[in-house]
């Protein structure tokens, strides 16, 4: 069977200044919510106006992101917690658990932590960096 | 249906790896495929829909890869009753009849000509991979969002059967009753991971997963070197890009491969392709891995098909939460979307007529690498599971299978 060629996104698919989608914006919303819940201290402060634009949004996310996975193996949660108001059936509560030891947490895990740096090939869907 | 375990395909199975992209519906991607492919209940050119003057609007073949689905189309609950009940207040019993997708998409700009848009459909042509894979393996005809809603609630019940009570995009933690797939599998000392783009575009599960497993997750580079060592995980869930940024680790541009409105559909074409290349190219891994290429929800974009009623979930959201006159009992399924299962044993050209939805994944999953399993959610119990599908009794040859070259 013939190999099918798959077209690439012209240059200006790329716009990094496009403002966030609802997605992205729920997605912030849930990363900021863990930024203060957990006390994560950050390099620098992110305005409101930082995070309008896809690339400033990610730059945060990227930070939260990090903090999250360098930290310690907390509990995993057993309770169960609306957001904003009792808007459904909430689970009861119960005392929370300390996470259980596996392959992966003992340092077995198969594939490489999302922090790690490495030195493959990016993916294609990734342009090269444009010169200037 | 459970596998038949005696089969080859079964036998060999090791890997499962879930491809999850963003908001397009099946008739927007894939109905173009009827034309020449009669068994894929896409669109005959007939379907059509109301415009806000009255006029009937057909469906055309139109869609663009960009720019033409600004804004994105609203695809929160009580918008997605208006798009299937043709009234944003009230669902049943109101007959679902598809009319209101042009109506509801109105309602953002106003403008008519704008609003007609929303019944774009893509060209195969202009789609090589997903309708590719999608005549060359197996074509699912009644994938369905499991909430008629937006994006986080949907992808919960992939991770977990359910979204414990949520139709919106708020935050919520997990009850403890149901373990996520990942939590259940590793119990069972299985291997797996999320693997998210990276870190600036990170994944959607970060209250419950991310905060609490970070070890759980994965960049993309991960996962292809995982590919590239034979070490993939027994179970890959494999988040897009969500953003347009600078790679984090200067590596270049990242650009947005989830195919979400107004991201270049191209893309996400390209960043399939990836995967299925990156396991198709592996004689190590192709024979024994099974790849499910599903969307996450519509969003808003017409469909034709009615979604049916399903399981209760148990869980109850009330008015205020789904912006209705009415509470939801979880008892009824979202927007049908793309979804796509690719394996050398799968019957080149299969069409699957029965009905999934996302707690289909997990229930698969626990299904196959676990067997019985009691704690999950009414409507991952009555899911139905695909991997039946992997049913030839002799391999597919590496000529009977596509490959892409990615330009």
């Amino acid at each position: 069977m013939a190999t099918i060629r798959v077209p690439a996104p012209p240059p200006e698919a790329f716009r990094k200044d496009r403002p966030i989608s609802d997605l992205v914006k729920s997605q912030l919303k849930h990363f900021q919510h863990l930024e203060h819940k957990l006390q994560i201290h950050l390099s620098k402060p992110f305005t409101p106006r930082d995070l309008a634009t896809e690339a400033g949004a990610s730059q945060y996310i990227a930070e939260v992101t990090a903090a999250l996975c360098s930290r310690a193996p907390v509990p995993v949660p057993v309770r169960a917690t609306p957001a904003q108001r009792p808007n459904s059936t909430p689970a009861p509560r119960s005392s929370r658990k300390p996470a259980k030891a596996t392959r992966q947490s003992q340092g077995l895990a198969i594939a490489a932590s999302a922090g790690r740096k490495h030195h493959t090939k990016k993916h294609a869907a990734k342009h090269p960096k444009k010169k200037s | 249906m459970t596998p038949d375990r005696s089969k080859p395909g079964i036998k060999k199975l090791k890997h499962v790896v879930v491809l999850m992209m963003e908001n397009r519906s099946f008739d927007h991607m894939l109905g173009g495929l009827k034309a020449d492919h009669p068994e894929i209940d896409g669109l005959t050119g007939n379907e059509s829909n109301p415009d806000t003057t009255g006029a009937q609007v057909p469906v055309v073949p139109q869609a663009e890869y960009q720019s033409q689905l600004d804004p994105d189309p609203n695809h929160h609950f009580a918008a997605v009753n208006l798009q299937i009940f043709g009234d944003p207040a009230q669902g049943p019993p109101l007959p679902p009849t598809m009319q209101g997708f042009v109506r509801s998409y109105y309602n953002q700009q106003q403008n008519v000509a704008h609003s007609h848009k929303i019944l774009y459909y893509f060209t195969p042509d202009k789609l090589p991979v997903l309708t590719t894979l999608a005549t060359e393996f197996a074509v699912f005809n009644r994938w369905f969002a499991s909430i008629p809603g937006p994006t986080i609630c949907n992808r919960a019940f992939a991770h977990y059967g359910t979204s414990f009570g949520q139709v919106s995009m708020n935050l919520f933690y997990v009850g403890k009753q149901y373990k996520s797939i990942y939590e259940r599998l590793l119990a069972a000392n299985h291997t797996v991971k999320l693997f998210y783009y990276d870190q600036a575009s990170s994944t959607m599960e970060v209250v419950n997963l991310l905060q609490n497993q970070p070890s759980l997750f994965g960049t993309f580079n991960d996962f292809l070197r995982a590919c590239d060592q034979n070490a993939l995980p027994d179970y890959c869930f494999v988040e897009p890009n969500y953003t347009d940024h600078d790679a984090p680790d200067g590596s270049g541009e990242a650009i947005a491969n989830d195919q979400h409105p107004d991201h270049d559909v191209r893309a996400g074409e390209q960043f399939i392709a990836t995967v299925y290349n990156k396991i198709r190219n592996n004689p190590k891994l192709w024979p024994n891995t099974a790849i499910l290429i599903v969307y996450d929800e519509h969003g808003g974009i017409y469909d034709h098909v009615s979604p049916p009623a399903c399981t209760p979930d148990g869980f109850v959201a009330q008015p205020a939460d789904t912006g209705t006159l009415d509470a939801f009992h979880f008892d009824r399924l979202g927007v049908r979307v793309p979804a796509v299962l690719i394996s050398p044993w799968v019957q080149k050209g299969s069409v699957i007529n029965d009905t999934f939805e996302h707690a289909s994944i997990p229930a698969t999953i626990t299904d196959f690498f676990l067997g019985a399993y009691d704690a999950r959610s009414p409507r991952e119990k009555a899911a139905s599971t695909f991997l039946d599908r992997l049913s030839l009794d002799t391999m597919r040859s590496d000529d009977d299978c596509p490959s892409f070259q990615l330009e």
